[in-house]
């Protein structure tokens, strides 16, 4: 008797297997269409995640155990409250803050001012910094603490001095020790440096002001204290400011993630076309095992289980690919927060597993649903016929029309969720509009291939014509990858036109708002929205200047609101500086002469969208005076920030508050002056006054588009990425074609057609197969940028953009279709030519 | 004979900074040595030669010395026989010498700490509680002189121009507000006020005591409002010097017997045990006359020991001798725990003076330099 086996699979599922086995490509490409499609959405997701755990990781280090902290007026709170805190409150568990911005070896710091004796904040976690060194940090000026890894990166050491730049002015701290965090990962603390609060004040012109006051309070003593604030603080839960930074950034971080999921539906639509072909495949095998009598249950268990192998070895290389790629999206989005909303110097990769958890879990779900179609087709077919090829795209073509009327009823419930509000269906409405459409191109392939096969015929003799109809005949191959295709190039069309009509618009807006000739402005703290303010005499100064026609002078602050901070813009308008305003609603006229009246404020589209507050609404603003409503006159077109401001003229704000800083000039030249020798009397005017920067409207154009360009670089990537998916699938997807259509091949070999003949007809087929794709792109891309202006944008931003279609965007797509194509045609045309008539005919 | 001071600023700045911090570890104490081995700033004063003390001048700070404190500590009964004991002290620590000359209001060389505690004998409970706060202009710590006032926040210790002081501070679990009258004039430690630590000249300090002051105001203590009487002695010290060669510890005493006199002696302590020769103290007549005593004049045998919840094993009744002092006394701890667990962890607590088995008196013991923290 032979040995006992040991438990085996059944020989069936080995033949299955090893069919597998025999076509490598076929799994390399089914596998790289996987990787690609989970590592991008894992990149997507680990970046954002990172980006957002690194503002959680920073803020604990620097808020530390505080559960409440007092904020005040925008000029901060008198640092008097903080010793009526302490002895007549009796709050202990406090300790003051004053925060800045310095820069250092190219690189911004956050430099956090603290006492290093409070019990609460960061000051307890300053771990491994040994005592003469805190000595020094209370006693000594200019002392500094450094993050290690900051230190590290900078090639610095204890004792040794940090060249820093503070609002322009240059400094040298001296550093006393490095700070490693006790918890948490080093780069936590990365771009921290501490000094004691009495430096931070002299460093950032605070004497006798805080920014803050950190606190540890039970919910109890919190609403005890709330009652004993003075007007103008507030107290507010810890947890506020990551709100804040969430909501600022949740509109950036939704875009993202659509691109990364985009990425994956194109995956899933080449696991679809691979698992197909490789049940098209082996239909003569399938056929056979369901007559030897293997069930249909089986056969889909079997297919399913291939899937889910090839998927999860996809998935695991998707998600390592995913981590590195991700390595350089952070960048990415952390330069993007930065130029847009607050300064983050941690910008290392945090990976989370539940990122990764869930990039396995929908690369799975995904493979399963691009398999799930090709494994009911191989067990629904009767045993005998389940070889037959006819039967297959007979039963495709019976099944267009269906699927372009599921198209067309998706596209209508696209439609509808269009009407819905919140960016959530704006992003389903779009995720609908592409569904819809790949639903509609079978069908759609099967109305054009004829005209189009006779038109070639006419213009390039029957062999094209033939090549033509192939695309048609072969529906359940070509189809797919000419979804793949369209949806890969109308993501591109889509996303390109509402960049450019974005930049468009931005750029027109600039021109307009930028009607100064000059613009004096203290140095930026940094790149991003924080604005310091100018020496007290700058604006006096300006003015009278030779020259100079008119100033006007503009301040940002945050004062609260009802809900949360608001955003003020206090502009002392030139006389002909409200003229680049243009209103969304609200009379013009109107809204500028009670604006210039002091009569009403205006609010910018974004601050109207979010707060849904338009003309004859008004808005609370707590004032140094109290409470006070401020009627809206108008609503006006702005692109500096996706948050909003509301706008108010300087008169107003002297009434109700009590702080006379200006953070930018703008100087109106006479009309005879020369700007160059202007800018020098105005530099020279202002330079017994501190650093100040002058700067032509030219320039801050420029710099603004600068921005505005990096801010898209992150999308321009995912761009890319989602089109090496695509063309991944396009390539498999002739390959299959060609491979399966050996026999027809073989017979217009054995008819008297040249192997070049043949890869002119593969060719002719492939690049028809692209320019359809372009065809079908450009329709569903120009709609794409239509849901992302009109719908994603203005839901997600509150932006009003005039859409801009650039006129090579048409025959860009279609060139860019065809040369895909084309360029994954050229193999399989190459394979095709030395097709041996009589070995393929024979197989069948 | 406080020297806790120096020590906790320096677990605190060896070890980081915070409130409810754990104390140093075995590393901390490597440094500590090594920085009390160490040259202060010769920047500061020394305490090198006999100065009169004018008050109540010298009831203010003497920055131009590292190291000062104001400490008080009495016993206390309220009207329902219950038994307290209680220690508010205020340390001022030099972190260099001289002004800040800088725009801050928070600059400062000052930093200052507070150790406040309540024995509640009937409760059996010992409360404790440290902070710490920066001086500086801004007014959070400091001393003033006309009026006398030293404070920490909200812990305040304050001189009346009619020569009456005032405490008042609180924590969550309990609260002193006392007035306190002096009975006797100042008493100068040492040699008229200059109180030598060891050989070296300048390792010395300033000292001197209010030995006795009527007591009377109110506690808080278990959630409720206590009026209570009794008796405290305030001792101010300030020197720049630290601990001498081979000292680790000192046991302190501060006696108020019933006939009148009080007693203050103090024992350092050797690394050997023995006791250091520059151990001293002084008997003060009902008048205020006092009577210098030193180490050869002192005996003091431990008759028990008790070892702390933390580990710590130190002496808890004493057998302590003095010329003059009609027999031995027999001193007592109230409440065995009164260990203070803080940045250095020490026992300072209420004692019972027994003469032949029968109450004589009061007084408060300070246990350093036993803990292996």
């Amino acid at each position: 008797m032979p040995p006992r086996a040991a438990p085996r699979l059944p020989r069936w599922r080995l033949a299955s297997l090893r069919w597998l086995g025999r076509h490598p490509w076929q799994l390399g490409l089914a596998l790289a269409g996987i990787t690609l499609g989970v590592a991008v959405m894992v990149a997507v997701d680990l970046a954002t995640g990172s980006a957002r755990r690194a503002f959680d990781l920073s803020m604990q280090q620097v808020t530390g155990d505080a559960s409440h902290r007092i904020v005040g007026a925008p000029t901060g709170l008198n640092e008097d409250f903080f010793r009526r805190l302490r002895l007549e409150l009796g709050v202990r568990s406090s300790a003051p803050v004053v925060e800045g911005f310095a820069e250092a070896g190219g690189e911004t710091l956050r430099v956090l001012g603290v006492d290093p004796l409070a019990p609460v904040g960061p000051a307890p976690r300053l771990a491994d910094v040994e005592g003469a060194a805190l000595e020094a940090l209370l006693t000594e000026p200019d002392t500094a603490l450094l993050a290690g890894v900051t230190a590290r990166r900078l090639g610095l050491g204890p004792g040794e001095p940090l060249p820093l730049s503070i609002a322009g002015s240059s400094r040298e701290a001296r550093l006393l020790g490095l700070i490693e965090p006790a918890t948490g990962p080093p780069a936590a603390v990365d771009g921290l440096l501490v000094v004691d609060i009495a430096t931070a004040q002299e460093w950032f012109d605070r004497l006798g002001r805080l920014d803050a006051i950190d606190l540890e309070l039970t919910a109890a003593r919190a609403e005890a204290l709330r009652a004993e604030l003075p007007p103008g603080l507030v107290l507010e839960g810890a947890d506020t400011r990551r709100r804040q930074a969430e909501q600022m950034t949740s509109a950036f971080r939704t875009n993202l993630r659509a691109m990364g999921l985009l990425a994956l539906v194109i995956g899933v639509f080449l696991i679809y076309n691979t698992m197909t072909f490789s049940v098209l495949q082996r239909r003569r095998l399938l056929g056979t095992l369901r007559a030897l009598g293997v069930t249909r249950g089986q056969l889909v268990g079997q297919i399913v289980a291939e899937t889910l192998l090839l998927g999860a070895v996809g998935t695991a290389l998707g998600l390592a690919a995913g981590t590195l790629l991700a390595q350089g999206l952070v960048g990415l989005v952390t330069r993007t927060i930065n130029d847009l909303y607050f300064v983050l110097t941690v910008s290392g990769l945090f990976p989370s597993a539940a990122d990764l958890a869930r990039g396995a879990a929908i690369g799975l779900g995904a493979a399963l649903l691009g398999a799930l179609g090709p494994a009911l087709e191989a067990a629904g077919a009767p045993p005998d016929s389940a070889g037959r090829r006819s039967v297959i795209e007979h039963r495709g073509r019976r099944l267009a029309p269906w699927l372009a009327l599921f198209g067309i009823g998706l596209l209508a419930a696209a439609a509808g969720l269009l009407q819905v509000p919140g960016i959530g269906a704006g992003f389903a409405a779009l995720f609908g509009l592409i569904l819809g459409a790949a639903c509609l191109m079978p069908a759609a392939l099967l109305l054009l291939v004829p005209p189009l096969a006779r038109a070639l015929h006419r213009l390039a003799g029957p062999l094209a014509a033939l090549a033509t109809r192939g695309v048609a005949t072969a529906l359940s191959r070509t189809g797919p990858a000419v979804i793949a295709l369209a949806i890969a190039l109308s993501a591109i069309v889509g996303v390109e036109v509402m960049i450019t009509s974005f930049r468009t618009t931005v750029e027109a807006w600039l021109g307009r708002t930028l009607s100064a000739d000059l613009y004096v402005t203290a140095p930026q703290r940094v790149a991003a929205r924080h604005f310091a303010p100018l020496p007290d005499d700058v604006p006096r100064r300006v003015a009278a200047v030779d020259g100079v026609a008119a100033v006007s002078t503009g301040w940002r602050v945050l004062v609260e609101g009802p809900a949360a901070d608001v955003p003020l813009q206090v502009l002392d308008p030139a006389p002909a500086g409200l003229a680049g305003l243009r209103f969304k609603s609200g009379d013009p006229a109107t809204a500028r002469q009670r604006f210039r009246a002091g009569a009403a404020v205006l609010v910018s589209e974004p601050w109207s969208v979010h707060h849904e507050v338009g003309p004859g609404d008004s808005v609370t603003l707590r004032t140094d005076r109290g409470p006070r409503e401020f009627p809206v006159a108008g609503v006006y077109h702005d692109y500096n920030t996706d948050r909003g401001v509301v706008l108010m003229h300087r008169d107003l704000f002297e009434r109700w508050w009590d702080d006379r800083r200006v953070s930018a000039v703008g100087v109106y030249a006479d009309e005879d002056a020369r700007l160059d020798a202007l800018t020098e009397r105005v530099r020279s005017a202002v330079a017994a006054s501190g650093p100040v920067l002058i700067r032509n409207s030219a320039a801050i154009r420029e710099r603004s588009l600068e921005v505005f360009d990096r801010t898209f670089a992150i999308t321009g990537v995912l761009r890319t990425l989602a089109l090496g998916v695509a063309f991944v699938g396009v390539l498999t997807a002739l390959l299959a074609l060609q491979l399966e259509r050996g026999r027809e091949l073989a017979i217009l070999r054995a008819t008297g057609a040249t192997p070049g003949q043949v890869r002119v007809v593969v060719l002719v087929q492939t690049g028809v197969l692209g320019l359809l794709a372009g065809l079908f792109a450009l329709p569903l891309g120009l709609a794409l940028a239509e849901v992302l202006i009109d719908v994603i944008n203005q839901r997600a931003f509150g932006w009003s953009i005039v859409t801009h279609v650039p006129w090579a965007t048409p025959p860009k797509t279609l060139a860019l279709a065809v040369a895909a194509a084309l360029l994954a045609g050229l193999w399989p045309a190459w394979r095709a030519g030395r097709v041996e008539p009589a070995a393929a005919l024979r197989e069948e | 004979m406080r020297r806790t001071g120096i020590i906790a600023l320096l677990a605190l700045l060896l070890s980081g900074c915070g409130d409810e911090r754990a104390p140093v570890g075995g590393e901390g104490v490597g440094g500590l040595s090594a920085a009390l081995g160490g040259d202060p700033d010769p920047g500061f004063a020394r305490a090198t030669e006999i100065r009169p003390f004018a008050f109540p001048h010298d009831h203010g700070a003497h920055p131009a010395f590292r190291n000062e404190w104001w400490y008080v500590t009495g016993n206390l009964d309220d009207g329902a026989g219950r038994r307290y004991g209680f220690q508010l002290t205020l340390f001022r620590i030099g972190l260099a010498p001289g002004r800040a000359q800088r725009a801050s209001a928070w600059a400062t060389h000052q930093v200052w700490m507070g150790h406040l505690a309540l024995t509640d004998v009937a409760g059996g409970r010992f409360h404790a509680a440290e902070r710490f706060a920066r001086g500086g202009d801004l007014g959070l710590a400091g001393a003033a002189r006309d009026p006398v006032r030293i404070w920490l926040e909200d812990w305040r210790l304050e001189r009346g121009e009619d020569g009456d002081w005032q405490i008042a501070a609180a924590t969550d679990t309990f609260a002193l507000e006392l007035a306190l009258r002096p009975q006797k004039p100042p008493v100068p430690q040492g040699e008229r006020g200059l109180s030598r630590k060891s050989d070296e000249p300048g390792n010395a300090s300033y000292y001197y005591s209010l030995p006795r002051l009527a007591v009377d105001g109110a506690i808080r203590v278990a959630g409720e409002r206590r009026p209570v009487r009794g008796h405290a002695w305030l001792d101010r010290e300030w020197s720049t010097s630290a601990l001498g060669a081979g000292q680790v510890g000192w046991d302190w005493f501060a006696l108020q017997l019933d006939d009148g006199r009080d007693l203050m002696v103090y024992r350092l302590r050797r690394r050997d045990g023995a006791t250091d020769p520059h151990s001293a103290g002084s008997l003060i007549g009902p008048d205020g006359v006092k009577t210098a005593l030193d180490h050869r004049d002192v005996a003091i045998e431990v008759l028990e020991r008790w070892t702390s919840p933390r580990g710590t094993t130190y002496p808890a009744r004493w057998r302590l001798d003095a010329p003059g002092l009609d027999g031995p006394l027999t001193v007592v701890p109230v409440l065995p725990d009164q260990e203070l667990d803080l940045s250095v962890r020490y026992w300072e607590g209420a004692v019972d003076v027994l003469r032949d088995g029968e109450p004589v008196g009061r007084g408060y013991v300070e246990l350093a330099g036993y803990a292996e923290d």
